[in-house]
């Protein structure tokens, strides 16, 4: 199964109460990974790497909450970026050099009611 | 080289600030993507993100090339340290017996034991894998040589097949255990470092905060400007009004990243963080290797050998950039991080990470059991009592010339041993050697110097001292 969403994704029509759930894997050791949940000017950092760090939404009619993941890769690698959210999933597998960073967001588009 | 589409891109994306929204006839994203497609595609085109193919087979080349970049050939020349050995694991699958390799060269069939029992190996990464076990079986079926030396010459071939093929069960086994010593200041092994990479990543990571934070923003600015389904919704199928805040805000977003990762980079360039893995591998190692051969007379005596070897990397070690706060840096993330980075932001260090200065000491012996194998009909008679012989070494190793991409333009290494022969009729010696090798592409021309205060074997020699220029070619690229 393809594993090369787009590194800016977005999930679409969420509910206030669904559950955004994700999961970063890779060689130990040889990459780190720093999310953080962005609900308006709160900054939650989520938890890592398993069991997956979940955030339950928040309401936001009409508006989206914003995941910023970076990774940052020790070594020559290929780091694997999961997440899920009613229904809707996202997967990408981002391969990078020693030393390099990669950036990704996740806007969570509430529904407008 | 830009295609000309992309080219109309990027002049449309310069232009795009100085246009009114009604007066844009030609939108940026295609009639027929969505919203999310064509971020995805002007992000690549306008150099914000890289082509992520592109870059997973640069970093598989990488990997790939990083023993041809460094390697020299050196390691077959004078028994001296290549710069890359490392303790790798051997043992990934499940089960007890792992991988069998043949190495069609040597005919050395080599099979590695899995030891679960002693929760060792295994396919997790978590586990610990110190320890190493694997057998080797001899199949090229050779006659021992001081046992082949006695029959005459007229018939020696001969004598010697005939030998071999009346006992075609004759075995030539060798079991080989290593243990490799894993904490935090001895081995490779990355896991072990997580919490520190982690602790020096989220607090490296308060430098790009604003930037960071701009970034999402622009995302989530681009989220909230109009209601149309991202990523079902095509652009042929969108208002004139909204496709408009939609160019404005992925052209936002481009220069965000762009900002953001140019920012990111040169933070954790400045932090020290793009030479962490290279801290890593360049710890130092214990490594404890023991072998037990079981060979039939035809073959030899049966041996047992052991080697016990330490080698680091001289200046650039993970242990030297964490210091004191080496096991701590989770709990004193900040102060860690200074002491981190002052000692990578050092040109010295720099330059130590670059040469892969690497020094070894190891000491080893040989010890063959009684040995005693007649043949009447062959009038062979060879009795060898069991012996040992011992060496100790000291190896160092570096390159030179390393370019930015990580390339030498060639390799310095020096060693000096002592030997103690297990036979009676040997002297003990010391031998010192000296090479330089220069990279010349795929060419490796090594100059070597190589002192011996006796000849191996040989008594009654006062001094020796040999000169010798090899050259070493790669008619195979892509190949080690």
């Amino acid at each position: 199964m393809a594993c090369d969403d787009p590194t800016i994704f977005f999930f679409e029509n969420l509910p206030a109460g669904a559950e955004y759930a994700l999961t970063i894997s890779g060689p130990s050791g040889e990459f780190s990974a720093a999310p953080d949940f962005t609900e308006g000017n709160t900054r939650i950092v989520v938890p890592l790497p398993t069991p997956p760090g979940t955030v339950t939404l928040p309401p936001a009619p009409g508006r989206a909450h914003g995941v910023s993941i970076v990774i940052l890769f020790a070594t020559s690698s290929t780091v694997k970026v999961e997440a899920r959210c009613h229904g809707q999933s996202f997967c990408r597998e981002v391969s990078a050099a020693a030393g390099e960073q990669v950036a990704l967001i996740h806007a969570l588009r509430m529904a407008t009611n | 080289m830009l295609t000309k589409k992309a080219a109309v891109i990027l002049v449309g994306g310069m232009m795009w600030i100085c246009v009114p929204a009604t007066a844009r006839a030609q939108g940026i994203c295609e009639p027929i993507e969505t919203v999310m497609a064509c971020l995805a595609r002007i992000r690549v085109v306008l150099g914000a993100e890289p082509d992520r193919t592109a870059a997973a087979t640069a970093a598989k080349n990488t990997q790939l090339t990083t023993g041809k970049k460094t390697e020299t050939g050196l390691d077959q020349l004078a028994g001296l340290g290549s710069s890359v050995k490392d303790f790798v694991p051997l043992l990934q699958t499940t089960g007890l017996l792992g991988a069998v390799n043949k190495d069609d060269k040597t005919g050395i069939v080599t099979i590695a034991l899995n030891a679960p029992f002693l929760g060792s190996t295994g396919t997790d990464e978590s586990k610990d894998k110190s320890l190493q076990l694997k057998a080797t079986v001899d199949t090229t079926a050779e006659l021992f040589e001081p046992l082949k030396k006695l029959i005459p010459d007229a018939n020696r071939e001969a004598v010697a097949k005939q030998l071999i093929d009346a006992k075609p069960d004759a075995q030539n086994l060798t079991l080989h255990a290593s243990y490799n010593i894993l904490s935090r200041r001895l081995g490779r092994n990355f896991s072990l470092h997580q919490d520190t990479l982690d602790a020096l990543f989220a607090e490296a990571l308060g430098a790009v905060a604003g930037p960071r934070a701009a970034f999402t923003q622009r995302v989530l600015d681009l989220a909230n400007a109009v209601s149309v389904d991202f990523t079902t919704t095509l652009w042929n199928e969108i208002a004139a009004a909204d496709r408009a805040k939609i160019e404005d805000g992925i052209l936002a977003i481009v220069r965000a990243e762009k900002e953001f990762d140019a920012i990111l980079s040169r933070e954790m360039r400045a932090a020290g963080l793009d030479v962490y893995g290279q801290l890593v591998n360049n710890q130092p190692q214990f490594a404890l290797t023991v072998t037990r051969g079981f060979r039939d007379d035809l073959f030899g005596p049966d041996l047992v050998t052991g080697r016990v070897s330490f080698e680091m990397g001289v200046d650039n070690t993970l242990n030297k950039a964490l210091g004191r706060y080496n096991g701590t840096c989770d709990t004193a993330a900040a102060a860690c991080l200074k002491a981190y980075s002052a000692f990578t932001s050092k040109p010295s260090t720099r330059s130590a990470i670059k040469a892969g200065n690497r020094l070894s000491v190891f000491g080893e012996f040989v010890h063959n059991l009684d040995y005693h194998y007649t043949s009447a009909p062959h009038a062979l008679d060879l009795t060898i009592a069991k012996a040992t012989g011992w060496s100790a070494g000291l190896q160092y190793g570096r390159l030179v010339g390393v370019d930015d991409a990580g390339t030498a333009s060639g390799r310095f290494d020096a060693s000096i041993q002592w030997e103690d022969p297990a036979q009676d009729d040997a002297d003990s010696r010391f031998v010192a050697s000296l090479t330089v090798t220069k990279k010349l592409g795929d060419l490796s021309i090594p100059f070597g110097i190589v002192y011996a205060n006796k000849e191996k074997f040989l008594t009654g020699v006062d001094h020796g001292l040999s000169a010798n220029v090899g050259l070493k070619f790669n008619l195979f690229p892509g190949t080690k």
